[in-house]
């Protein structure tokens, strides 16, 4: 296998051939539990986890136990998660969501990881956020799209921003991250509100 | 169990099912608590039963409010979405009888249960969701201490339309600073 530079850890690799929700750099796909094992290495890294809710370490079978629940609550509409493929070379770079789905008030809360540092600031998380959106807007049928970050997270608070979320508010001191209390930002998009393009 | 000056906040029973049904099912009344779906009485004992175990788990803390006076139950209030890490949760209250509203017992609950838990829970924030429509509600939060701090913009689907919903917040310390008489019971 070739990789784009000697430092990818060849079992990044996924075995899947879906193309679903497609951009110019990556893909939104169904998980598979072919997933499981490439998530595990990723995910177990405090890095990774730094901003998102739950720092306890997963077992694989969890991560599969997991992966199982997404294509239960995809059937229900409860929620929507998708594996974030880069195109060329492929490989596995995070997951994204939406969940907490609303089907009267029509709303959904968004999630989005790019689990390793490498591949940050390279464009694929704001590409991942725009089909994630399109997704949630034009399929779903959504009206208004929200999502949850820490104060001190100014690279997400950015890109939010950039692709065409409100600063909304706050909850106050409603995290412990880090050894203090910190305020997690609210955001929010309605369908009006959506470019497309 | 939590004792006010015109209050009791108590343990939900199987026996204030017929009590709560009297109101529950009035769409006036739930008004400000989601889509009006009819309620059956065995599923609101199952409800009832599910305040009890998840409050062995340590999710949710649910209680009747109950008139000092002459024992009759005239809503519930409880403390959900219980984080262990984060020490929060969320807020949620409903006096059923109308008759009792503006009276400041919805105050005096909100208080006490505040009080419950900072001091018994170990909480460091306690938050809420209104619906904007409902200012009798905003302004008894605001009268006990909340504070604005965040909009859900278009978030509640209600009478046709979209409307925003509000998130108010208190902090510990500004509990204690307002209520430094909050244990073990509140003397006003």
């Amino acid at each position: 296998m070739n990789f784009e530079n000697s430092t990818q850890i060849p079992t990044l690799y996924s075995r899947s051939n879906q193309t679903m929700f497609k951009g110019t750099k990556v893909q939104l796909r169904s998980l598979e539990l072919d997933d499981a094992a490439v998530i595990n290495q990723l995910y177990n890294h405090l890095e990774a986890r730094r901003f998102l809710d739950d720092i306890s370490p997963l077992s694989q079978e969890d991560i599969e136990e997991w992966i199982r629940t997404t294509w239960e609550s995809r059937k229900a509409h409860r929620s929507y998660f998708f594996i974030i493929e880069r195109l060329k070379p492929k490989q596995i770079l995070g997951v994204c969501g939406l969940f907490a789905i609303s089907p009267i008030n029509q709303k959904a809360e968004l999630m989005i990881a790019i689990y390793n540092k490498r591949d940050w600031g390279k464009g694929y998380g704001t590409e991942a956020l725009h089909l994630l959106l399109k997704f949630g807007f034009q399929q779903l049928n959504l009206h208004r799209i929200l999502l949850f970050t820490h104060d001190i997270n100014t690279r997400a608070q950015h890109i939010y921003e950039q692709i065409g979320f409100k600063p909304s508010g706050r909850r106050r001191h409603a995290s412990f991250f880090e050894g203090t209390y910190h305020d997690i930002l609210l955001y929010d998009m309605l369908v009006s509100e959506f470019q497309a393009d | 169990m939590i004792t006010g000056n015109h209050l009791i906040l108590r343990g939900l029973e199987l026996s204030d099912t017929d009590e709560i049904l009297k109101h529950f099912n009035n769409v006036e009344f739930r008004r400000f608590l989601g889509p009006p779906l009819p309620v059956s009485k065995d599923e609101e004992e199952q409800w009832i039963r599910n305040t009890w175990e998840n409050r062995k788990k340590g999710f949710e803390y649910h209680f009747g409010i109950e008139l000092k006076e002459n024992h009759l139950l005239i809503g519930g209030c409880s403390l959900f979405a219980v984080h262990q890490i984060n020490r929060s949760a969320e807020l949620g209250i409903a006096i059923w009888n109308k008759q009792y509203w503006s009276k400041g017992y919805g105050q005096e609950a909100i208080r006490l249960l505040l009080g419950y838990g900072f001091n018994f829970l170990n909480l460091h924030s306690i938050y809420l969701l209104v619906n904007e429509d409902n200012p009798r509600a905003i302004h008894a939060y605001e009268k006990v201490g909340f504070t604005h701090s965040a909009r859900h913009r278009e978030s509640i689907f209600q009478d046709g339309i979209f409307k925003d919903t509000l998130l108010m917040d208190i902090l510990e310390n500004e509990f204690r600073k307002l209520y430094p008489n909050s244990y073990p019971l509140f003397t006003e």
